[in-house]
């Protein structure tokens, strides 16, 4: 030991090696301790890099699994008041457009740059009466716009009324209230003049398809309970209500007392509404049934999301004929124009059919579409809205094609 | 051929399918048809899992000759490659425990999609849902189908109570399974550090995951864990694990009770909850005695500031130590 060795501290970094006795061993060993631990910190952390890898790993893969989930975009029909038409170009703004020599021009948009509302998606289709606008969100809110400027209505003081839950069904509109039905099945009457809002019915389902009315009666279809209800007006009292074996997803149509519902059981029934919904008759297609009907012409045309289109007699239920193309699914409600049966389906066929026979009259194919939105009989065409929000003109007796493209 | 058309066509669809029909079975309820595919999934995967649940009880088995093949090789070359020889003699595969996670993950991901996809929260997923099932009509009809079950729902994300269920019940198993595993001195600080992590960052992941996904997915989990659970203790055991140890060593003493409850004292564990070791050189590596050339000075790094006079061999001269100068 040398004499003149500094008594020995512990080193900061390897305090336990306090049991050495010469320099040699205090200094070669602090620094082994050193190295030692250094190089078992290295390992250490070595390790727990490795042993995180997965957990990252597997993070990722987890985190990846939460994307892609679909988010409502809605397929809002679009309306016409005989000078603009009020579309959705994009989730959860309705825009209102001019369409003139081929081009399309946006006259005003709501919510604009500005509003804090969201409307997240519009399913149901506006409602225009007396120069307003009527919006069911799926966001919950029902807006009264004007249809000049598009901005909400004075005489709703409150603003859009939000309703706490999403909003799916095309409301009815009895001139003076709007029945708006929920993704929880509560029934509402919004006053169109003031805006206040009355729950007229409690729910205990979705109700997507439409509402339909007649004569102080609403008719609701509820997805969750698979039934067709029809309730009063005024006071929300259940008159009678149907179970089908089937839920119905398309809106409700009225053709005299009979209410045609296309359902997801592959089936188009007609309810008699003046004896509590019973079943006239039931025609079995070959798919669901998410399309409206169209009653015309003496006729029920149906479409599934399985290729097939059918031709149905209102009274008896028999077929008439069928259309079918194996990539074909519609989700658009068939349209009659200039004695031509219009077919469009969901990836951009487009077919022209024979209203009596079933007959193909002409093919176009739209590429890089999707349409799931009713189509508009504007100005003695067709205009379809497509999810990506672009207008397209279609001429129903020649089938051409003119796409609008979107609003400029 | 595409990997997302392999996927959806062999694995998405037709498990759509399944869980609908057996929702369509089990009266509509999209909850009991969860529970009754993890019943049939981990039925189709019980011979793998009795697999890896024999390799477990091997493991255990052979966990005395790999203390001491911990102890007696400080070379890790060597060390491993005995290890290994001792596993090939005993017939273990220390991987054969992750066949049944590895093959359960690809259900997990598709079982998300399809659970993302059945219940159909929005109007567009219905419809794309029609091209997805089999033209059967009791397959058709049954849509769309009751997400409500025992007041969850199934489409919205997991509520803090299926999370605390997966939670616990990850944990449970991670702990079992960890207290069988041979600990104590065997056990490199990474493996410490990996069974810590294994015990609480598992459990957290999926609970989390179960937090933002749809609350079905959670309800799968919780099910199919606590099924594994009761399969590990039916056919291995619960090692070291005693329900006592889950509670806190504090409150033990505060009751009186001993203050290891576990049936073997588990000193080289950090993260077991309460039966860590307070002494970092016991239980380490640092511990072996017959370590060539090394073995003296680490026994005097673990005596600390005792004297040194036990020691009658000369100090060790390893190549490290002497790249350092003397004196």
């Amino acid at each position: 030991m040398s004499p003149d060795a500094q008594p020995w501290r512990p080193s900061p970094v390897a305090p336990h090696a306090a049991g050495a006795r010469t320099g040699f061993h205090r200094e070669s060993r602090s620094v082994f301790h050193v190295k030692h631990r250094t190089h078992r910190r290295l390992r250490l952390r070595r390790g727990a890099t490795l042993a995180l890898l997965p957990f990252l790993l597997l993070l990722a893969l987890l985190s990846g699994c939460t994307h892609g989930l679909e988010a409502p975009a809605g397929w809002a029909a679009p309306v016409s008041d005989g000078q603009q038409v009020y579309v959705q170009l994009q989730p959860g703004v309705l825009s209102a457009v001019r369409i003139a020599e081929g081009t399309v021009q946006q006259r005003w948009r709501y919510p604009a740059d500005g509003d804090k509302i969201k409307l997240t998606a519009i399913y149901g289709r506006p409602i225009v009466s007396g120069g307003t606008v009527f919006v069911a969100a799926h966001s919950g809110h029902v807006v009264a716009l004007d249809a000049a400027t598009g901005r909400p209505l004075e005489s709703w003081r409150g603003g859009p009324v939000d309703l706490q839950a999403h909003i799916v069904a095309t409301p009815a509109f009895d001139g003076s209230r709007l029945y708006v039905a929920t993704d929880r099945g509560d029934l509402f009457a919004v006053d169109a003049g003031s805006g206040a809002s009355t729950r007229l019915m409690a729910g205990d389902g979705r109700v997507w398809s439409g509402v339909a009315h007649r004569d102080g009666v609403l008719y609701l279809g509820n997805l969750d309970r698979r039934t067709i209800r029809a309730v009063d007006a005024q006071t929300g009292a259940l008159r009678w209500e149907q179970t089908l074996s089937g839920a119905a997803l398309a809106d409700l149509q009225l053709d005299g007392s009979a209410l045609i519902v296309g359902s997801l059981d592959r089936a188009v029934q007609a309810l008699d509404t003046a004896a509590d919904g019973k079943e006239r008759w039931r025609f079995g297609g070959d798919g669901w049934f998410a399309a409206t009907p169209l009653v015309a012409e003496g006729a029920v045309f149906a479409a599934t999301l399985r290729g097939s289109v059918y031709a149905v007699d209102p009274v008896s239920g028999e077929q008439r004929w069928q259309f079918h193309r194996d990539d074909l699914t519609v989700r658009a409600r068939p349209a009659l124009a200039s004695g031509v049966l219009v077919v469009i389906g969901r990836k951009g066929d487009v077919f022209g059919l024979d209203p009596a026979t079933g007959t193909p009259r002409w093919h176009q194919t739209l590429t890089d579409v999707r349409i799931e939105a009713d189509p508009l009989l504007h100005n003695g065409a067709l205009l379809l809205v497509t999810t990506k929000g672009e207008l397209v003109r279609v001429a129903p007796d020649s089938g051409t094609v003119s796409r609008l493209g979107a609003a400029g | 051929m595409p990997i997302g058309y392999v996927w959806q066509t062999f694995l998405e669809t037709p498990l759509i399918n399944v869980m609908v029909a057996l929702s369509a079975i089990c009266f509509g309820s999209f909850g009991i048809a969860i529970l009754v595919f993890t019943v049939i999934s981990r039925a189709v995967l019980f011979p793998l899992t009795l697999r890896t649940l024999h390799s477990m009880r091997k493991i255990q088995e052979i966990s005395p000759k790999l203390q001491e093949i911990q102890k007696k090789y400080s070379d890790p070359r060597r060390r491993s490659e005995e290890t290994m020889k001792l596993y090939r003699e005993s017939g273990v595969n220390p991987l054969g425990c992750l066949g049944p996670q590895l093959v359960q993950f690809p259900i997990f991901i598709a079982l998300y999609q399809v659970i993302r996809i059945t219940v159909a929260t929005t109007p567009e997923s219905v419809v794309g849902l029609s091209n997805r099932l089999y033209d059967a009509d009791f397959i058709q009809h049954a849509i769309p189908l009751s997400t409500s079950f025992l007041f969850v729902d199934l489409q919205a994300n997991g509520g803090i109570l299926l999370t605390a269920v997966v939670f616990a019940s990850m944990w449970l198993q991670q702990r079992i399974s960890t207290g069988r595993t041979p600990s104590t001195a065997t056990q490199s600080a990474q493996q410490q550090q990996m069974q810590a992590m294994m015990l609480w960052m598992m459990p957290a992941l999926f609970s989390w995951f179960v937090l933002v996904a749809p609350a079905g997915l959670g309800l799968y989990w919780a099910s199919s864990t606590v099924i594994g659970i009761v399969l590990q203790w039916m056919f291995v055991g619960p090692g070291d694990f005693t329900w006592g140890s889950l509670v806190p060593a504090v409150v033990r003493r505060r009751l009186g009770g001993s203050p290891a409850t576990a049936r073997r004292p588990r000193p080289a564990f950090a993260g077991a909850g309460g039966n860590a070791s307070n002494h970092p050189a016991e239980g380490d590596s640092e511990a072996r005695t017959t370590d060539e050339g090394s073995g003296d000075q680490r026994q005097d790094r673990r005596r600390g500031n005792r004297p040194r006079a036990r020691s009658t061999r000369p100090a060790p001269r390893s190549g490290r130590r002497r790249r350092h100068p003397r004196g």
